[in-house]
């Protein structure tokens, strides 16, 4: 049985436009409707399904809100989800082939498996055993004595040719050693290449990491890509003519439409119309005019969360909506704070 | 450390009783600046909820609100970051519930 969705939740897709975009859900729009806020009707309409999930990402679907919303989830967990980097780099020597400031820079990207949550901000540059962790990075390379004369393969020549991050060695301070002693600071990835060495060349560095948010620096970000698509709806409207069946299916993505084998009845397939990436293919073909209408539903997003930190992906969600709740808290506290003054048409100064 | 700039001003040119008044929010962007918005509009005593991100050099939104008989965009304003709460409490709600629940697919990913 195909799903069917109230026509204002869809956004209609043409071959060469798109339709009814916005949404028009708010008080005034439809003469005689309420569409105020109403918490109990949002509570009802909500819904939030995990679909699919493995250590570093996951899929699920925010049903019922709006665009303004989920996107306020999205660019949170992008730029303001806290996460642990390396930020400053101290280096006593260096006689690799890359520059200080390059090798810098790639230090400063790798991610590290410390949780943001037993850490706090550095502020004014004074750091603590709470808010800086060090770690320090030295490697020489040199000459294995007993390697074959006719190599050329550098594993085989020489001892230590690729500063990796897992040469990255953590230095306890303070409170750190007891607060870490189950995760002690570490790459979540040991072999990160960061420069080759050959001998006579070695790096001497010490790093502070610290915590962040990605607006400062997109090295921050805990995820490699936050995301959501609208959920595609397909509509066929007159039976498709069994001999075009194959051709019509071919027009999807693989799985989206299915044939009946034996009655070659086509139907769209309703777990895995999800797939389909709405190419508009089936709208070029004059055979299929007025068989089909696409569309996608405003309200239901199918979001998509790729891990890059400390962070486990089926918790990046949540900690956006704490990020959001406590953005939220700030203001209203500002907000609640110009209520006592007078208003006099002029600018009003908050309290700082 | 340089003192902070108020989080919230009222720009020059509300009116007395702040039925119309544009304010400045410090340090925000679209990410708060559309949700507030849409959540004001759902407001029907709201005539006209509008922000915008003036210049990207200027870590600061405008939230313009006009408001019908008179009454107070301050109080609209406090009542719909109050209202987004709620909704993001909801949210929460739900996907606890259903991560409880563990009705979904578990692979393995190769990095």
């Amino acid at each position: 049985m195909a799903q069917v969705y109230d026509p204002r939740r869809l956004v209609g897709i043409r071959a060469e436009r798109v339709t009814d975009v916005s949404s028009r859900d708010f008080p005034g729009h439809y003469p005689g409707e309420d569409h105020s806020w109403n918490l109990e009707k949002f509570r009802e309409n909500l819904t939030v399904k995990i679909r699919r999930v493995s250590d570093r990402s996951i899929d699920f679907d925010l049903v019922g809100v709006d665009a303004s919303i989920a996107n306020a989830f999205r660019r949170i967990i992008i730029a303001e989800v806290p996460t642990i980097c390396i930020e400053n780099v101290y280096v006593y020597n260096n006689t690799s082939v890359v520059a200080d400031e390059i090798l810098a820079q790639r230090i400063g990207l790798i991610p590290l498996n410390v949780d943001p949550k037993t850490m706090d901000m550095r502020v004014d540059d004074e750091s603590t055993d709470r808010n800086t962790i060090v770690f320090t990075l030295k490697l020489e390379c040199t000459r294995k004595k007993d390697a074959p004369k006719d190599s050329t393969v550098p594993s085989e020549l020489y001892n230590d040719h690729e500063l990796l991050s897992g040469h990255l060695e953590w230095q306890p301070a303070g409170e750190q050693a007891e607060v870490f002693s189950k995760n002690p600071p570490a790459p979540t990835n040991p072999n990160i290449v960061l420069a080759k060495l050959r001998p006579g060349q070695g790096v001497e560095i010490t790093l502070h990491a610290v915590k962040g948010v990605g607006k400062d620096h997109a090295k921050f970000s805990p995820v490699a890509t936050a995301s959501y698509r609208l959920l595609p709806h397909i509509v066929i409207k007159k039976p498709i003519p069994p001999h075009l069946a194959e051709k019509f299916q071919k027009c999807f993505s693989p799985g989206v439409i299915h044939i009946d084998p034996r009655t070659k009845v086509v139907t769209v397939d309703e777990e895995n119309k999800r797939k389909d990436t709405v190419s508009r293919e089936v709208l070029r073909h004059p055979e299929f005019e007025g068989y089909v209408e696409l569309s996608r539903v405003r309200d239901y997003f199918l979001f998509n969360i790729e891990s890059e930190s400390a962070y486990p992906p089926q918790r990046l969600f949540q900690e956006a909506i704490a990020v959001m709740r406590g953005k939220l808290a700030n203001i209203r506290r500002a907000a609640e704070a110009l209520l006592d003054q007078p208003a006099d048409g002029d600018v009003v100064m908050a309290d700082p | 450390m340089a003192e902070l700039p108020p989080k919230v001003t009222i720009m020059k040119g509300a009116s007395p009783d702040l039925s119309a008044a544009t304010y400045q929010i410090h340090d925000e962007s679209h990410t708060i600046g559309n949700a507030l918005r849409w959540m004001l509009m759902k407001n029907p005593k709201v005539e006209f909820c509008g922000y915008s991100a003036p210049h990207p050099s200027e870590n600061v939104i405008q939230v313009r609100i006009q408001m019908y008989d008179n009454l107070s965009s301050l109080s609209a304003l406090i009542t719909a970051l109050a209202d987004l709460d709620a909704l993001c409490a909801t949210i929460d709600e739900a996907y606890v519930k259903d991560m409880r629940e563990g009705d979904y697919e578990r692979w393995i990913e190769r990095s």
